[in-house]
């Protein structure tokens, strides 16, 4: 991202994003409009303010009488430099050089130009910078641009055994690793075919889990499946098993749809998020 | 219907296939396939006997002695078929069941197991007629996901039972028409049965909605997914222009298939009902005849 010397950020000279302007009114209620990160020190000082979002740095930066074309907006990892043409000043003496209007920022993180928005209306320069990791971790995330999580916990040995009391006899005898606790979060959005494509496509992480002796070693060669012990008391088989570390396996569901209790609606009313609990553990099919 | 898969059928695996007997679900003995007419039932993947115990209990009242084959459903449907002409041959030590004395009635991949009975294991010695209800005769028409959703089925109707989900299955990897030099399904599409006495039946369900339990959410997100890539009609899980065995491509496998349509009796059928439904089974009991 060198690109001291062009403008990085398309100005586009678009009447200002409503939307965007209706966010930074709602934070301004709550948070002051000064820049923690300082402010240029220029002939003409430019006077700016930052706030910072989850995603990116919001940028309102005056600048007066300046032509669009005539702005450089430069990024260089986390240096933000504007520039424009200095104004002539009723108290300069004639025939003196009108400096530019310069001011530098070091922003708290790395920023994507590329992912960057620009807007200059009315004398004020509205930057949308966002942060390079939000950027990265937006591109990981699943089609729809919808956010869901599984984590896994080991339960202790009381609440693993109750886990196991509800599984077949055959299923317990199986087992081969420790029972986790798994919490899953899926983001409802969309109409019910978006959703519905998302949960049936999409391929949650696997979560690692330990195998209950070490003493089993390899047991990808026994067809090992992830197997669920649901809230309701379903059970059902949910997903593969994958090599994992030392005295470990990952636990991969097919989808996140597998991990939806059968025999329970879990989601109310209204609710924008599924919240989804279960239990986890791997047993071999070839003993 | 049993809530979880029980210790037998577990280790049906270890055991090995068997045919089992109505109504204790034991296995049968030839003193059992003496003298009434016989009805032979085969389940579809991942599930096992159990839920098809009540159209044996329709057979029986028809004046049939039904039987019931369970086997390992993930070691292919070739080997199914192996397995089940073994039994009959096993059980066939008085010409009981030559004659031919079988009707066939296969749900799902069940009917892709009577059907490789008879193109593979010369099972029209047994076999006098064959009933196909919901049964992918072409295959999974494209979404490789499909065999893990007749997976899921078999567990929500029969039990937990790990053993078919695995997409290295043999019959996984057959019913995705994946298997080399030559598909099953496509060798089963080429065979003549060796005897023309066979006679066909197919049925298709018309109700494309499918339970995964009593939850709303799970079953409203599959048939919503679900629906958007399978071809109207269809049973939930499987069209009817899979479960279609009249079809021209048939026409050498299945010679002078009957096919019953969803409409105008079974449109309110999915692919769980079609082996509950009372007038199904009574249909079936009349093409048994």
């Amino acid at each position: 991202m060198n690109s001291k010397s062009t403008p990085s950020v398309p100005l586009g000279g678009r009447t200002p994003n409503v939307s965007v302007f209706d966010k930074i009114r709602d934070w301004s209620a709550s948070r002051s409009w000064s820049s923690p990160y300082g402010s240029g020190e220029t002939a003409e000082s430019i006077r700016i303010e930052v706030v910072e979002t989850a995603e990116s740095f919001i940028v309102r930066a005056e600048l007066p009488g300046a032509e669009k074309s005539a702005i450089d907006v430069i990024i260089d990892d986390n240096v933000l430099t504007i520039r424009a043409p200095g104004r002539q000043s009723i108290r300069m003496a004639p025939g003196s050089v009108i400096e530019p209007r310069v001011c530098t920022l070091t922003l708290p993180e790395a920023i994507d130009d590329t992912k960057s928005i620009a807007e200059y209306d009315l004398g004020v320069l509205l930057l949308t910078l966002s942060k390079a990791q939000a950027v990265a971790a937006r591109a990981k995330e699943p089609v729809g641009r919808q956010r869901a999580e599984v984590h896994g916990q080991g339960l202790d040995k009381d609440e693993q055994q109750k886990a196991l009391d509800r599984l077949p006899e055959w299923a317990c005898q199986q087992r081969v690793t420790e029972v986790l606790a798994v919490k899953a979060t899926l983001p409802v959005r969309g109409s019910l075919d978006e959703f519905a494509t998302f949960v049936m496509e999409q391929t949650p992480d696997p979560i690692p889990a330990r195998l209950s002796d070490p003493a089993l070693g390899d047991i990808l060669a026994d067809a090992p499946v992830a197997v669920a012990v649901f809230p309701s008391g379903a059970i059902r088989t949910v997903g593969t098993v994958l090599p994992g570390g030392e005295n470990s396996v990952l636990l991969a569901p097919f989808d996140y749809w597998s991990l939806i209790d059968p025999e329970d609606d879990q989601l109310a009313p209204g609710e924008e998020v599924l919240h989804l609990e279960l239990s986890m553990l791997a047993v071999v099919t070839r003993p | 219907m049993i809530p979880v898969m029980t210790q037998a059928q577990a280790t049906r695996g270890r055991k090995g296939a068997a045919i089992l007997r109505y109504p204790d679900l034991q296995p049968a003995t030839i003193a059992d396939v003496g003298q009434r007419k016989i009805v032979l039932l085969v389940h579809g993947l991942t599930a096992d006997a159990s839920y098809l115990y009540e159209l044996m209990r329709q057979f029986d009242g028809a004046g049939y002695t039904p039987l019931a084959f369970e086997y390992p459903c993930y070691d292919g449907i070739d080997a199914a078929a192996k397995d089940l002409a073994a039994l009959l041959s096993g059980l066939d030590q008085h010409k009981a069941l030559s004659g031919p004395r079988i009707v066939v009635v296969g749900h799902s991949m069940g009917g892709l197991v009577a059907r490789a009975l008879i193109a593979l294991e010369g099972g029209a010695r047994y076999v006098r007629t064959v009933i196909t209800l919901g049964s992918p005769h072409s295959g999974t028409l494209g979404s490789a996901r499909i065999p893990l959703y007749m997976a899921y089925w078999g567990e929500a109707v029969c039990g937990l039972n790990p053993r078919g989900f695995s997409f290295k299955s043999a019959s996984v990897i057959q019913l995705l028409r994946k298997d080399r030099p030559t598909p099953l399904l496509d060798t089963l599409m080429q065979v003549a049965p060796a005897s023309q006495r066979v006679d066909y039946y197919s049925f298709s369900g018309g109700y494309n909605r499918i339970d995964f339990g009593k939850g709303y959410l799970k079953n409203a997100l599959f048939n919503a997914y679900l629906q958007k890539h399978l071809p109207l009609p269809n049973d939930g899980l499987v069209p009817e222009v899979s479960s279609d065995l009249s079809q021209k491509q048939f026409s050498k496998c299945a010679p002078g298939c009957r096919h019953f349509r969803p409409q105008p009796n079974f449109g309110t059928l999915n692919h769980t009902y079609l082996i509950q439904n009372h007038l199904l089974a009574l249909t079936t009991i009349q093409c048994a005849k």
